[in-house]
């Protein structure tokens, strides 16, 4: 590096360097800022901007996290609303695209049985009461990263797709 | 391949973190500062081995790290540019006597820093018996006093003419 005599001392002191690097510092200190505001918001995991619903309003409602991150656990919170199930068995169905980014850690209650149909995976529940609001938890685990299409279905209801930001 | 991306996506985060955070962020450790490092080096572990707590997977971290390292040192030598992004350049905060009240308080020292080490050095008294101070690459403080022969032509001459 080159070295300035500054008076009694040779040093590699570069003043227009060091203005720069200050900008760039502050740049960075607000760059930082913001990560840290949009991680409290919920853009970076679990806040209350990631938080949504899914098919409010309808038969089949889906909570999900919109940005999850990798290898963190993640819940997805479904209620069957009233009426929506004829007879004694709730079918819901998960695309198998979405379930090939994700470990499946366990479904509470566990189903009955899983069919596999084509592109999706179906579900079956045994339901006592469908007259009232059951509700399913599954939990997972994002083994990928990337944005992922979820669909979401109940047989003989509504079908509802989102997306997931899965954060490396 | 995962190993080595995500040993460089760490060394370039923890870079910049660190260059932003100014030289002085770790140039003096204290207890707390040790701490925090330790908390630091805890936290980016997890998302360094990502559960591959394999040999090879250690291994080829190690490798990834030190070996980006000792690139970033080699271009270092080959361009200034590059030098002083790594290890930013050295700051006069006290130029012949002058203290730049301005550039102390960009660069988060204040006096006291510069006497303590003043003192530690050169068993200096007082802040106007300093020359030159200069905040190095490395955070740390080098006072020159005014005294010490080389920095002061007068005080030389005079300790050659006095009598042993």
């Amino acid at each position: 590096m080159a070295m300035e005599r500054i008076g009694d001392i040779e040093l590699s002191q570069d003043l227009d360097y060091q203005r720069r690097s200050w900008i760039a510092q502050r740049v960075g200190w607000i760059f930082f800022g913001l990560l840290m505001v949009a991680a409290f918001a919920g853009f970076l995991g679990a806040g209350p901007f990631s938080a949504a619903t899914a098919g409010e309003g309808t038969p089949l409602q889906v909570q999900y996290g919109r940005f999850v991150r990798h290898r963190a656990p993640v819940e997805m919170k479904i209620a069957v609303q009233p009426g929506a199930v004829q007879g004694e068995e709730a079918r819901i169905s998960v695309n198998r695209e979405y379930l090939e980014q994700v470990e499946i850690q366990n479904v509470v209650p566990e189903p009955d049985s899983v069919e596999t149909a084509g592109d999706r995976l179906t579900y079956v529940f045994k339901v006592a009461n469908a007259g009232e609001v059951n509700k399913l938890t599954f939990n997972f685990m994002p083994i990928t990263i990337g944005q992922h299409e979820v669909r979401v279905g109940l047989e003989g209801g509504p079908e509802h797709t989102f997306k997931q930001m899965i954060y490396p | 391949m995962d190993s080595i991306l995500r040993g460089l996506a760490t060394y370039f985060f923890l870079l910049l973190i660190f260059r932003i955070s100014g030289k002085r962020a770790l140039a003096e450790i204290t207890t707390f500062d040790a701490v925090l490092l330790l908390i630091i080096s805890e936290s980016i572990q997890q998302a360094l081995i990502d559960g591959d707590e394999s040999m090879t997977n250690s291994f080829l971290l190690v490798l990834t790290l030190i070996g980006v390292n000792v690139l970033m040192q080699f271009l270092g030598t080959r361009s200034t540019k590059v030098d002083k992004f790594l290890n930013d350049v050295p700051l006069l905060l006290i130029e012949d006597g002058h203290i730049h009240q301005d550039r102390l308080k960009r660069v988060r020292v204040t006096e006291d820093d510069i006497l303590e080490q003043a003192r530690a050095q050169f068993g200096v008294e007082r802040l106007d018996q300093i020359k030159y101070a200069v905040l190095e690459r490395s955070g740390g403080i080098s006072a020159i006093p005014k005294y010490v022969s080389w920095a002061n032509p007068e005080v030389s001459n005079k300790v050659a003419e006095s009598p042993s």
